[in-house]
């Protein structure tokens, strides 16, 4: 290729440049969100059956590649999940019994609303067919069966992305509770890897934390307490260090999510 | 105009990728074409794609254009220097604009991501060079 030809597209170069940084610029002031719910909606309509079938055939693989034992797992997995769901609530009601024993009389938490948001996508971040003409603000919690999805991270005029748990750049302040006891046991930090895993950190050495115990919100950091994100997998504790770690399995799977709930307040 | 006609299968990728796909197809579709197509419509090609892979993944508008554009500006200048068919000049640059787009966009590092896109670009470029050889030999006639 000769240099001219080049510096003949040098122009066309600088001026689509310009008209993306220009965009960019006026996206993020939040000036192009009206035009932008418009064109971009055809796109969410487009994504979901998209991702439907995607759900769909992701699936079906999994039965078809372990027929016969794949219905034993789910079933498994969501009485499991039930389980955990169910323990959880019971601690909770059993710390608030003894929170309202002591404090009889004192004004109760308000409740939280939720709003039902449809799941669009599912790449790094999570993809909501909820935006701000809806209501959702950035920092939104996103829960599923009382467990904690995710936080709302950008709001578009139709859509919203939400990062989940197990992003790279999640860190989430979390309390560990062991099986049928009240009260936390360890407090730590639930941060995302790469490859979708989750690890339980900054958990000190004398904190006693096992196999199956459950990982909760602390309610720490704008999070809303109390909310069951996994239950640990396997510990990882080595005596030279400060803090021990723990592998943490996931409650739900992420992708499977059609719907979700926004804690709207 | 028949070029430009990459942009159906692109819109279709975007579609996918702001779904479920993780890899980023479109980008490795954009630069195979900064490779070997000529530059006004690869700058084109890059800038339209952009939009579609923003509007898709609901990122902010612009933001994808901008990483394209450079990316494909930077690929053309150096395929003046190299040898663009060389077999890794293609997935040497898909790997290492795919990283620093991955960077930009998550705040971390996609090695894995990057790699299979470099050998998703080996294999393209393997087979557009087979083609051509047939079209060569005449076993593939072009309109």
């Amino acid at each position: 290729m000769k240099n001219g030809s080049l510096r003949k597209v040098f122009p066309l170069f600088l001026f689509l440049f310009l008209i993306s940084l220009f965009l960019f610029l006026i996206d993020n002031f939040g000036w192009l969100k009206g035009v932008r719910g418009v064109i971009q909606r055809p796109f969410l309509v487009l994504e979901r059956p998209v991702y439907s079938i995607f759900q769909y055939s992701n699936s079906t693989i999994k039965q078809l590649t372990d027929q016969s034992q794949g219905q034993q797992i789910i079933e498994l997995q969501t009485q499991l999940r039930q389980l955990a769901i169910d323990q959880n609530q019971l601690t909770t009601c059993l710390e608030e019994n003894e929170h309202l024993k002591k404090l009889l009389g004192a004004p109760l938490p308000s409740k939280w609303k939720f709003k039902m948001a449809r799941v669009v996508g599912v790449t790094e971040k999570m993809r909501i067919d909820l935006g701000s003409r809806d209501g959702v603000k950035e920092e939104m919690t996103v829960v599923a069966e009382n467990i904690y999805v995710g936080q709302v991270v950008s709001v578009g005029e139709r859509d919203s992305l939400v990062q989940l748990p197990n992003d790279p750049n999640s860190k989430i302040p979390v309390a560990v509770k062991q099986s049928g006891l009240s009260g936390i046991h360890a407090k730590g930090l639930l941060i995302g890897q790469f490859g979708g895993k989750l690890v339980l950190d900054r958990v000190l050495q004398e904190e006693d934390i096992r196999q199956g115990d459950l990982v909760v919100t602390s309610g720490e950091e704008g999070y809303l307490p109390d909310l069951v994100i996994g239950q640990i997998k396997e510990v990882l504790s080595g005596t030279a260090e400060i803090y021990q770690q723990a592998i943490i399995l996931p409650l739900i799977d992420y992708s499977s999510l059609r719907f979700v709930f926004l804690v709207i307040s | 105009m028949k070029p430009y006609l990459i942009l159906i299968p692109i819109f279709f990728l975007a579609l996918l990728q702001g779904a479920f796909l993780k890899l980023n197809l479109v980008l490795l579709i954009v630069l195979f074409w900064a490779a070997f197509r000529p530059p006004k419509e690869v700058i084109l090609v890059a800038f339209v794609s952009g939009l579609l892979l923003d509007l898709a993944k609901g990122m902010p508008l612009g933001l994808s254009s901008l990483l394209l554009l450079i990316a494909c500006y930077l690929l053309l200048l150096y395929r003046r220097r190299f040898d663009s068919l060389h077999p890794v000049f293609l997935p040497i640059s898909v790997f290492l604009i795919s990283n620093i787009y991955y960077l930009i966009f998550n705040s971390y590092w996609y090695w894995l991501e990057s790699l299979i896109l470099a050998l998703l670009a080996l294999g393209m470029r393997y087979l557009l060079v087979f083609f051509i050889g047939r079209v060569d030999k005449g076993q593939i006639k072009l309109q």
